[in-house]
Order: C-alpha cells, then structure tokens, then sequence
C-alpha cells in the first residue's frame, strides 16, 4: 500500500515538474505577437523614428497572392513609433498595437540617409544588445522617408521583408554590384583596419506607391521597389553614394564579383556603338601593396573568366585572334569601371577596397607607421591595374548573326 | 569504491566540467588582449594544461585506490587532511557558484528574461543534486550520451560555418610582441587546470596507474574545443568584433543561413550546451560534497546535500550585484584561485608525496603482506 502510495506521490511530483516547463514569467502566447518583418529607422532632432513592418497572419492564411486576384485585406500593416532612444521609441508600440512587437524573424533594416549621416553606432548597439534581433538582418539605405518602402507591396512576395531580403541576396549572387551586407558585417567592415563600409541603396521607381492589394490587380505596377546606388560609410557615418558602374568597379577591386553581366564595346577602338555582352562566371583579384620610399604603390591583379552572352560586331567567334582582340576590349572595359571606382572613393577618402587590410598583412611594421593618418595615406596611393581577361565560351552560336547578314550581301 | 569508471569516460567527463563554460567565455576574453593570434593563446594554454593534467595525474597514480581525503589522511595526518579538505571544499563551492551564476545569466540573457533568477537556480539545483545524490557512475554514463550527441553535432555544424569562415582576419600571423599571446595563454590554462577534479575521480577508475593518460585526454580534447572555437570567432568575426559579443561559440551558429531552409541554429547547439552545463555543475557539486564528505566522514549524505544546495544557490544569488561586479571577480579573483587550487595546491601535495615517499614504500609493503 505504502508503496502504491510513494509511487502516486512520485507521478504527482512529475507532473508538478511539468508547470515549470511552461516557460515561467516569459510565458508567450503566439497570437499576442506582432511579427515584424521589416523596420525603419529615421532620426530627426527630437529623436529616433522607428517604422515596423508587421506580418497579418490571417491575410496571409487566406491566400493573397497565390491566385493573383487583388483585392482583399493586406497581408502587412505599418506603424511608426517616435522616441528618443531607439528602445523608448520601440517601447512606445504598446500605446498603439495591442500586440507586442517581436523582431526574431525580421529580414530588411532600411536606415534612412540622414540617420545614415548622423551615424549607425546606435542602431548596431541596440542590435548586439537585444539578444532576440538577429545579427542576419540585411541593412539597406532610403532617401527620404524610409517606412515608405515598408508600406510598399510586391507583386510576387505575401510578405515584402521577404521580398526584399530576397531582392538583395539575389541580386548580390547573380550581378556582384550591390553587395548584400548583414548587420554583423557591416559592423566588421566598420570597426576592420579601413575603419569604413558601404551599404546598398533602396527607391520606389515609380508613382504612386502600390500600398493596397487592390493595386496587386493590374499586370503593371505602377511603383517598384529597386535596389539603386551604393552608400558610402566612413566609421558609422555615411559620407557619400556610388553610381551602380563605381559600385561594379568595388567589388572588381574588393573581389565580392561572384557572377556579373555588362555590355562591353566589340567594334575597333574608338567605336563605342556596336556592344557586346559578357557575363563573368568567375573573377578573382588579388592586392599587392608595394613600397618605393614613402610611397605607396598598390597592384590589383584581377583574373576574369566568362562567356559571351551577345554579340552585336560581324566577327567570327572561332577565330582565335577575334577573342584575343575581344578579350582585350573587355580588359579596357574593366580597367574603366576600377579606374572609375578608385576616383570616386579616393575622392571621398574612404578605404572601401581592402587596400588598409592588405597593406596590414603585407608589411605590419609598416601598417603601423600608416594606420594614423589612413584616410591621406589612402588617397595618396597609386593604383596600378593588371587585368586578364578569358572568354572560355561563346554560346552555342560560333557566327554573329551580322557577320551571316554580310555575308549574304557580299 | 563500489563504483567503477573507465579511464575514457572520465576524459570525456573531464572535457565536459572544463568546456561549457570555456568555450562561452574565453574566445572573448583572449581575443581582447592577443588579436588575431589569439588562437595561439589558446593552443600555448592547452600545452600548459596538458603540464598541469600531467602533474595532477602523477599524483594520483601514488593513490593505492582510497578516496581522496582518505589517503591523504593516512599520507599527512588528520590535521593536514582537514585543512586540504576544507580548502577545496572551498574551491569547489566558490566555482559551482561561480558556474550556477553563469548558467542563470545566460538563460536570463537568452532564453527567460523575465523570469527570476532564483527560481532558475533552484531548478538548475535540483536537477543537480539529484545527479550528484546518484553517484558518479550515473554522471558519467549521462555524460557519455551528452558527448556522443555534441559530437556528432559538431561535425553536422563544422560543415555549415565553413562559408562565413575567412583566413583573412586571422593574419598577419606574427605581429607585434608574444606577450599578449603568452598573458592571453593564461586565461585557458586557468580554465583547464579544473583537470584537477581527477584528484576525487580517479579512485573510481577501472583501469590502473593510467591517470595520467586519461587527466591528459581530457584536457587537449577540453584545450582543442576551446582553441577550436577561438580560431572559427576570429575567422568568422574578426578579432575587434570576438570581443563585443559575450557568446561568440553561439553567435557563429546563429549566423548561419542556408536559404530559408536552415537558420537560427543556435538553439540546437544551445540545447546540447545546457546539458553539458548540469553536467559541469554536478562534477562540481560532487567535488564539494566528497571533499565534506570524506573529510568528516558524513554519513547522512542526502540531507547533506539539499544543504549544500541550498548554501551554493544562495551564495550564487546574493554574492554579486550586478554583471560587472561578477564579471570582474571571475576575471581576477577567480582566475587566481582556479590557478592557486588546481595547480599550486597539488604541486604541494606532490612535494609532500616525494618527502613522505619512504612512508609510501613501507605502506605498499604492508599492503602487499597483508594480501
């Protein structure tokens, strides 16, 4: 009996055990939370502005998008809290939404540029600190008022913070212009031995925004969300953009190319208006600082290999010295895009190309001597580029189809 | 001495009581002062580890089988026994407490933020005792089933970090002084000194005289986890930004993404973690209660040791006001206790060894006369 009794008593304590699994005083319940999938920061002179994009669950359940019908209610709604901290004004949602804000599967940051200006320490403490936001998180930088590109809706994605974090790895994987960059990377470039970054830039194309499911209806958006420029970044404050031929011309010498595509002129030199295409399969650039007293010399020896994807000159592909001539061509066209890169950054004297990091490895003594003053040591330098390019394909046509026109009208 | 361990699975239990925690916060700490070389404080702390595991082993293959306090009761006399036995009932409490407040913290940082942290001690605790009440046996065969899982975990997880990983911000390899590298070493080898826990186990090992080998085992398998994880932070990370993150083994993890397919991992890794975690404490815990035990030589063991406990979670609530204050006495006072218990202790036990040797050889006579 007494034992019958013990062994109740030991079942009841199992299950007494069991209360405490309940996750005590931090007990969540699903649907008390607002899912974020995106968030804005502006800052203005009273203080942060902070945007949330939060998923609705049940619009999402319902099929919005899989039929492509428009209408109905949207699958994201927008707010925005003020304060003067970043974790005051996030604190202040509970005045507006019933549910508590929860950031573990946020995708986009989209920092607005002059709180991009002002500087980024804030935002990346805050991120480092909360140990629910994720350090993943792709940043990406707006011109004016960034919870617009929050309210904007995609055609193709339910959730647009989905979208757009697919937008940017997509992007940074198949053209290698805009580099997809993660809070914790950004924060390494940051604090690295150049004591700069770069982030990419988001804009509405178009008017006006598509901010209700009723404008999904049409086969024609009529504003777009595309990625544009590349924002510059001396320590946490931005200092300048880059066009999108700079921003190539980067990741050639910072050797982020993964795959790219870029029309290049075929025709003899001095003919720029017959083009060709190439796309880079594969690309690798080393950097060789070289000293000649106090100056410094740096070498970017870039490798490029890729195949032609159009071909706009008469020219008979199966001639070896056609693709040595077109090869060469393509060298200049690289050489252009580095040359152009390194005025502009040079200009802004901030080290986005790894020159401080390999100057670091190369000679630490000498690193040492430099590090003080990088950002004139940076500008002073001089560039020297050697580029070899392959073309290892030419698709699965050997002839231009104007070098078969010619012919026939010979 | 009914129960019985074998030399492998006291390496693998050794590896567990010095890792946990070592892997957490030692890649930040080292990475702080060495910078990039900070891999190789780590790799320099092993071998002096290693040294230590040797010593420590040396001693206990002087012990013919008895318990701890009991041998060094019959090899120093009862005062002397009292004394070391006090002394590392010390250690061993000051260090679970210092290892249930790391525990707590880190559940609070991550996981419970709103909970209180008594109540997460005293789960912690329980779970404890209720090992330590089992025996040694039972830690180590749990202990087994914990370190096949990591291991294989391990090598589920290698594969995955390998694309953020970068040799880059590991060079320049020699730069500047090997100072910062010599005083980083420190950090590691304070850490793996806790290879002195085999003074209590091994009178529990099956296999004879192999102390030495399985003290040995235990902390270049501990060293190579712990220099592993330093190395994969820098790579990943770089060496300015190891420093900022107060869990860097866990913040490689949860970088991880491949598609929307494998993310946020961390939470597999952390899971393991804890459970090597109420391992870790319960060696400890077991270490404080034997040295009590067999110093007084207490017979109502589990009375004694929900007292016990309680003492540890109290004094783990109570003795530190905030993060900083605990963070600055782990760093410097308990750095030279684990130092000062682990390695000067039984470097003097050992000398006590060598003069009292000739009692050794008398006993061993009359031992073997007497079987």
């Amino acid at each position: 009996m007494t034992r019958t009794i013990r062994k109740g008593m030991l079942a009841a304590a199992c299950l007494a055990v069991c209360l405490m699994l309940s996750g005590c005083w931090d007990r969540t319940e699903l649907n008390e939370l607002a899912i974020t999938s995106a968030t804005s920061f502006d800052k203005t002179d009273k203080g942060w502005t902070i945007s949330y994009q939060v998923i609705i669950p049940s619009a999402i359940s319902s099929g919005y998008g899989s039929g492509a019908s428009g209408g109905g209610s949207a699958p994201i709604t927008v707010y925005t809290t003020s304060g003067k901290t970043i974790r005051e004004a996030v604190s202040r949602s509970v005045l507006e939404s019933p549910r508590q804000l929860y950031f573990a599967h946020n995708r986009v940051l989209i920092v607005s540029e002059r709180a991009a200006r002002a500087g980024m320490n804030a935002i990346l403490d805050v991120y480092f600190r909360q140990p629910e936001a994720r350090e993943t998180v792709n940043i990406l930088i707006a011109e004016g008022d960034p919870s617009r590109m929050l309210r904007q809706l995609f055609a193709m994605q339910r959730i647009s913070g989905e979208g757009l974090q697919s937008l940017i790895a997509k992007e940074s994987r198949i053209d290698s212009m805009l580099p997809a960059v993660k809070v914790y990377e950004f924060a390494m470039s940051i604090v690295g031995d150049a004591r700069s970054g770069v982030l990419p830039e988001i804009y509405i194309g178009g008017s006006p925004d598509v901010n209700g499911t009723d404008q999904l209806s049409k086969t024609s958006l009529t504003a777009r969300l595309k990625l544009g420029r590349l924002a510059l970044f001396k320590a946490d404050q931005m200092v300048g953009w880059l066009n999108q031929r700079e921003a190539l011309g980067v990741s050639f010498i910072a050797d982020r190319i993964k795959f790219a595509t870029f029309a290049f002129p075929c025709g003899n030199r001095g003919q720029t208006e017959q083009l060709g295409t190439f796309r880079i399969t594969k690309s690798s650039t080393k950097l060789v600082p070289r000293r000649a007293g106090d100056r410094l010399t740096m070498d970017v020896r870039i490798r490029t290999e890729g195949a032609l994807e159009e071909m706009n000159c008469a020219l008979d592909l199966l001639d070896p010295s056609v693709l040595q001539q077109l090869e060469a061509r393509l060298k200049e066209e690289i050489e252009n895009f580095v040359d152009e890169a390194w005025e502009a950054v040079r200009t802004q004297k901030t080290d986005v190309l790894g020159f401080a990091d390999a100057v670091h490895r190369h000679d630490p003594k000498y690193w040492k001597k430099l590090k003080k003053n990088w950002d004139e040591q940076f500008a002073a330098i001089s560039m020297k580029t050697d580029v070899k390019v392959k073309i290892e394909r030419v698709g699965v046509s050997t002839k231009s189809f104007k070098k078969l026109e010619e012919q026939d009208t010979e | 001495m009914k129960e019985k361990i074998t030399s492998f699975q006291v390496s693998a239990l050794i590896m567990f009581t010095i890792a946990p925690t070592g892997i957490l916060l030692v890649p930040g700490a080292i990475t702080a002062f060495a910078k990039q070389n900070a891999w190789q404080s780590a790799v320099l702390g092993t071998l002096i580890g290693i040294g230590i595991a040797a010593l420590i082993g040396y001693i206990c293959n002087q012990n013919p089988g008895m318990p701890l306090m009991t041998w060094l009761e019959r090899r120093f006399g009862r005062w002397a026994c009292v004394l070391i036995g006090l002394f590392l009932a010390r250690y061993y409490i000051t260090v679970s407490v210092i290892t249930l407040s790391e525990f707590s913290n880190f559940i609070s940082d991550e996981v419970l933020h709103r909970t209180p942290q008594w109540l997460t001690m005293t789960i912690i605790m329980l779970v404890v005792l209720y090992a330590v009440g089992q025996g040694i046996e039972t830690i180590v065969r749990v202990n087994m089933i914990t370190f096949l899982v990591s291991a294989l975990l391990i090598a589920a997880g290698s594969l995955l970090i390998v694309e953020n990983m970068h040799a880059k911000p590991l060079l320049p390899l020699w730069e500047g002084s090997f100072a910062p590298v010599l005083k980083g070493s420190l950090l590691p080898a304070s850490w793996l000194s806790e290879v002195a826990v085999l003074l209590l186990l091994a009178p529990y090992i099956k296999e004879k005289n192999s102390a030495i080998r399985t003290g040995v085992a235990g902390v270049a398998l501990a060293g190579a986890a712990i220099s592993a994880t330093v190395a994969v932070s820098i790579a990943t990370f770089g060496p300015k930004l190891v420093p900022l993150i107060t869990y860097p083994g866990f913040f490689i993890v949860s970088v991880v993404e491949i598609g929307s397919l494998l993310e946020r991992l961390e939470i597999v890794f952390i899971s393991i973690w804890l459970l090597t975690m109420y391992l870790k404490l319960s060696v400890l815990m077991f270490g404080a209660a034997q040295c009590l035990i067999q110093t007084f030589r207490i017979r109502s063991e589990r009375p004694f040791l929900l007292a016990l406990g309680l003492f540890v979670v109290l004094n783990a609530i109570c003795s530190w006001g905030n993060a900083a204050d605990f963070y600055s006495f782990t760093v410097k006072a308990g750095f030279l206790d684990l130092l000062f218990s682990n390695v000067l202790l039984p470097a003097l036990i050992a000398a006590g060894l060598l003069v009292t040797a000739k009692g050794t050889r008398r006993q061993r006579s009359y031992d073997a006369n007497d079987s």
